[in-house]
């Protein structure tokens, strides 16, 4: 093979870099860094070679593999680039040149081929002569008679949002022995372009980056353009690429129809993963603007596919367009030499990194390991923090030698170190190791040895739940899987020894139908010894009465537990069992539980930290105790008959309440830094927290309301302590003494052009002498996963407005040092919708 | 023999083929098993570590060497500009380079890190060979691990069947 591995050079401008002489691949890096590659054919035959036979990706060490990628993957007989930018036609016209070797003959014979289209097909013998074109039309016919197809397929439009684009669509179909070139062109942005959209046209321009996207993808022309629709990079055209999800459902029916049907309720970009999946094609993935919203985003859809993946941001350095990003490109994305060897792996997005940082290739999963909640999971997820991208367990798992190269390794011959058999360790490093294995895992090394199987009788964390019994979501009926789980659960449990059990998290909540009272006594009764530290059981939601938590398997464990989480059951702690000495956190979810019997439990408690009382619709009065010396985080959520709150505990810092508004006092508010009351569903919030809570927020730093409708309009004020006050959808008018002398940082969701907010917002800026940073988020506010929330268009519209009444209203009256941020709707996620 | 050098108290560890390690006190204590030693007085002359070669025993004060500062002068660090998690992935960089080491040496470091009880130790070597077992079969478990199967056939037919769920 005439393969050369080439450098590219960092530095910018179109240019080619030192194009082979033979054929061989080729590189380019635009002006924004984004690098091309491909591969042409030597120039004396263009025409004639050989396809390369279908290479299988080989299972390598992936130090090996990270090295050679590129060049096992990309001369596989369907690869096919398709290549969508006009962001700087010069460039393109070098990269057609640059591939010129590798163009039909008979193209270049027509001379119709336009040179900023750049064509690449390898598929089968349809742009080949001699024997190719022999082979395909004998290809063809037993295809179903349908002569050549499409022979080429190329796209160049700009997508950049200046309406100059149109997408090319180049189609060469074999007619006899010549060739005829189709060319349809079909129009992207249209110019009859919503104001909105211009309204934003001034920010894009200002950064002057092209909203170009660059697909290197093996597959159709539709299913790039589909993906492109699914990624948000259609832009206001959304309408006219719903053709191109039509042809995918063309395409559907000549995939292999599992992989469909399987996951055919997914979104569009997921399925047109699973497919390159499904082929073990190598996908290349370039968008000059890069959104790390997005970048999360596929980050789940491509933790499935067995492929090599590359994502890569051409414009790295400057920051995202995306209005609600707070990601900035340059911490994810770094140039490397190689290629694109892209990633700064600790920034980025959870899971991406795991997968690309060590090898370049991910790990090899199945479809079992890898189930849907993966993916549906994205709306929950927590924010994720930098520097929690990376695990231990995945960063060791990196450095783990496969045990051939121990072998080779130097350092071996000359040691003299005995090698020492896990045998003849003492049992209970035995142990230790064994008890660091996932569940599943460690079932399997019981059955290596005896010692393994006496560990395993004790193995001290019991996590049951359907990723940890090793189940598959997507297999047969509800009804049959919980059946599973449960046999499992029991099974395990019946071998058990029950002693040194530290874990027990039974998370049973999908087995509505299966878990009985009973099974549930004795489960616990096997596993909750004397020694135990962390219970929680999450049994099916819907059934809160029929489960009753057996408490008298309590008292053996009450000297050691620590963290006790009961959830939909009913709890009855009325016989007075030992002291929870250590208990420190304890968790009441949808649980049946009075507030004397709750009283009750308190009284057998002194070191607990953390409380949390959430859909506890037996509770009228909850009273925290004053003998609760540690607490420190309390959370009440959601308690529908919840009529009054009064903690005497004295530490309380942290106080989150979620409901309708509700009588609170705390005996000791000066401990009281962080408070959130969330009356989202409820009204009048806002008006609550200014007549009743004056009292208790004396020495918060932090206070966030959230209300969503608020009947009467009160003059606010928030203490003048306050050093961060998170206000929603506030009315005010005028606020005469408005003060705020420490508030650092101020944030007000779902701002509009109304005026009393606008007014808000300048008396905060007016009369707020420390304050650094004030946050105007004219839209719904983020959702969980980082990614916009949704809002319809009217809200976007009244949106807008605000941008514009903030601009007229508010930019002149920033005083000098105050940073003010103010947040747009999202062009791929809001304006485009309109 | 415990001696001072500017002002830090040195501690003198032996390994059973009679190399000497002078280390720092501060590093010494990053084992719980020395700690003791100290605490109780026991480390007037050199502390004898049994069944620890020296090359063993080298590697791990070249771990504890490394360790001891993020442990011992976390207050300092909040203070200086360097983040802390910013030393804490430089750690974790190191780790991973210090525990590429062949299978023999590994179970050393285990038994060295159990018996010196040095939790961090003894978590990254378990952590690197359980890493070994998921998605092995049992003969390659059990070659990773080097440990005999000491079932009767129709023993191990029961645990399978037992555990049947376990290779699904």
């Amino acid at each position: 093979m005439r393969q050369q591995r080439r450098r590219c050079s960092k530095e910018g401008g179109s240019s080619i870099i030192s194009p082979p002489a033979r054929g061989g691949k080729w590189q380019r890096q635009d002006e924004h860094g984004a690098v091309a590659c491909g591969w042409s054919k030597s120039s004396s035959s263009p025409c004639r070679g050989r396809l390369p036979p279908r290479r299988r990706i080989p299972q390598q060490p992936l130090g090996v593999w990270r090295r050679n990628w590129w060049m096992r993957s990309s001369r596989t007989r369907s690869s096919r680039i398709f290549h969508a930018s006009r962001s700087s036609p010069n460039s393109l016209q070098d990269m057609s040149t640059a591939a010129g070797a590798g163009k039909s003959r008979a193209l270049q014979k027509r001379g119709s081929f336009p040179l900023d289209l750049l064509v690449r097909r390898k598929r089968s013998g349809e742009t080949r002569g001699g024997g190719g074109r022999r082979v395909a039309r004998r290809r063809s016919r037993r295809r179903g008679g349908r002569v050549g197809g499409k022979a080429a397929e190329q796209a160049a439009g700009a997508w950049r949002g200046d309406g100059a684009g149109a997408m090319g669509c180049v189609a060469c179909r074999k007619k006899g022995k010549g060739f005829f070139v189709k060319l349809r062109r079909r129009q992207l942005f249209p110019d009859g372009r919503s104001s909105s959209e211009r309204a934003f046209q001034t920010e894009l321009d200002k950064n002057s980056r092209p909203w170009a996207g660059k697909f290197f993808t093996p597959w159709e022309e539709e299913e790039a353009v589909s993906l492109a629709m699914a990624l948000g990079f259609a832009g206001e055209g959304m309408e006219k690429w719903r053709t191109g999800e039509d042809s995918l459902e063309k395409n559907r029916r000549r995939r292999t129809p599992t992989t469909w049907r399987r996951r055919g309720d997914e979104d569009p970009a997921a399925e047109l993963l699973s497919v390159a999946a499904g082929r073990r094609h190598r996908l290349l993935l370039s968008f000059p603007t890069s959104c790390i919203c997005r970048w999360r985003f596929l980050a789940d859809h491509l933790q499935r596919c067995h492929f090599p993946f590359f994502l890569t941001a051409g414009n790295y350095s400057s920051p995202c367009v995306h209005p609600r990003c707070h990601y900035s490109p340059c911490h994810v994305f770094a140039p490397h030499g190689h290629g694109l060897m892209p990633f700064s792996t600790s920034e980025l997005p959870n899971g991406l990194g795991s997968l690309v940082s060590n090898s370049g290739i991910p790990k090899k999963r199945t479809f079992q390991h890898q189930p849907k909640a993966a993916l549906l999971s994205l709306k929950n997820r927590p924010a994720v923090t930098r520097g929690d991208y990376h695990r231990p367990r995945l960063s060791l798992a990196a450095t783990k030698c496969p045990p051939c190269q121990e072998h080779d390794n130097p350092e071996v011959a000359k040691d003299t170190i005995q090698v020492i058999e896990l045998d003849k360790f003492p049992e209970d490093i035995l142990h230790h190791i064994h008890s660091l294995v996932p569940l599943r895992d460690a079932a399997r090394a019981a059955c290596v040895s005896r010692r393994f199987l006496r560990s395993w009788k004790c193995f001290p964390n019991l996590t049951f739940n359907w990723k940890t019994l090793g189940l598959n979501m997507q297999e047969g009926t509800p009804y049959d899987r919980a059946k599973k789980i449960v046999d499992r659960i029991y099974h395990i449990l019946k071998n058990h020894s029950g002693i040194g059990v530290k874990i027990l998290k039974l998370q049973v909540h999908s087995c509505s139908n299966v878990i009985t009272a009973n099974l549930l006594g004795i489960w616990l009764e096997t596993a909750v010894k004397s020694g135990i530290v962390e219970l929680a059981v999450d049994l099916p939601q819907d059934q809160s009465a029929k489960y009753d938590f057996p408490c008298s398997v309590l008292s053996c464990a009450a000297s050691s537990i620590q963290s006790l989480a009961p959830s939909a059951c009913a709890f009855r702690p009325t016989i007075i069992i030992d002291c929870f000495r250590n208990l420190k956190s304890l968790c009441l979810k949808l649980v049946l539980i009075t507030e004397e019997e709750l009283g009750c439990f308190f009284s057998c408690t002194i070191s607990l930290e953390k409380l949390e009382v959430s859909q506890c619709n037996e509770i009228t009065f909850l009273k925290i105790p004053s003998h609760l010396q540690q607490l420190c985080i309390l959370r009440v959520f959601l308690c529908q008959k919840l009529q009054v709150v009064e903690i005497y505990a004295p530490k309380v810092a942290t106080f989150m309440f979620c409901g309708p508004p509700t009588k609170i006092s705390i005996t000791n508010p000066s401990q009281l830094k962080i408070m959130t009351m969330d009356g989202s569903f409820y009204a009048g919030m806002f008006h609550h927290a200014l007549t009743k809570l004056h009292s208790i927020t004396s020495n918060l730093h932090t206070l966030v309301l959230c209300s969503s409708r608020e009947v009467s309009r009160h003059y606010l004020r928030p203490e003048p302590t306050s050093q961060k006050l998170d206000v929603d959808s506030w009315h005010i008018r005028k606020i005469p003494g408005f003060r705020h002398d420490k508030l650092k940082k101020a944030s007000i969701t779902g701002i509009n052009s109304s005026k009393s907010l606008i007014e808000l917002t300048c008396q905060i800026l007016k009369n707020s002498s420390s304050l650094e940073c004030l946050v105007l988020d004219t839209t719904s506010g983020y959702g969980n996963s980082g990614i916009c929330g949704n809002m319809d268009r009217e809200a976007v519209m009244d949106a807008l407005e605000g941008v514009k009444a903030i601009k007229r209203h508010v930019e002149g009256q920033v005083p000098d040092g105050v940073n003010v941020e103010v947040l747009k709707p999202c062009d791929r996620c809001h304006i485009s919708k309109l | 023999m415990a001696t001072r050098e500017a002002g830090k108290k040195m501690i003198m560890l032996k390994s059973p083929d009679g190399m000497e390690f002078e280390v720092e006190e501060a590093v010494a204590m990053e084992s719980q098993t020395i700690r003791k030693m100290i605490e109780d007085d026991c480390a007037d002359t050199a502390i004898l570590i049994p069944n620890i070669n020296s090359k063993i025993l080298s590697r791990v004060i070249e771990y504890c060497n490394k360790h001891v500062p993020t442990t011992g002068a976390t207050g300092a660090a909040a203070s200086d500009t360097v983040a802390p998690a910013a030393l804490a992935e430089d750690l974790k960089i190191w780790d991973a380079e210090f525990i590429k080491v062949n299978r023999a040496t590994r179970f050393n470091l285990i038994q060295a890190a159990s018996y010196l009880n040095i939790k961090g130790l003894l978590d990254l070597t378990s952590q690197t060979t359980i890493d070994t077992i998921s998605d092995n079969s049992l003969e390659e478990i059990r070659s990773f691990l080097s440990t005999k199967n000491d079932y009767l056939p129709e023993e191990e037919q029961t645990i399978r069947r037992e555990n049947q769920w376990a290779f699904q």
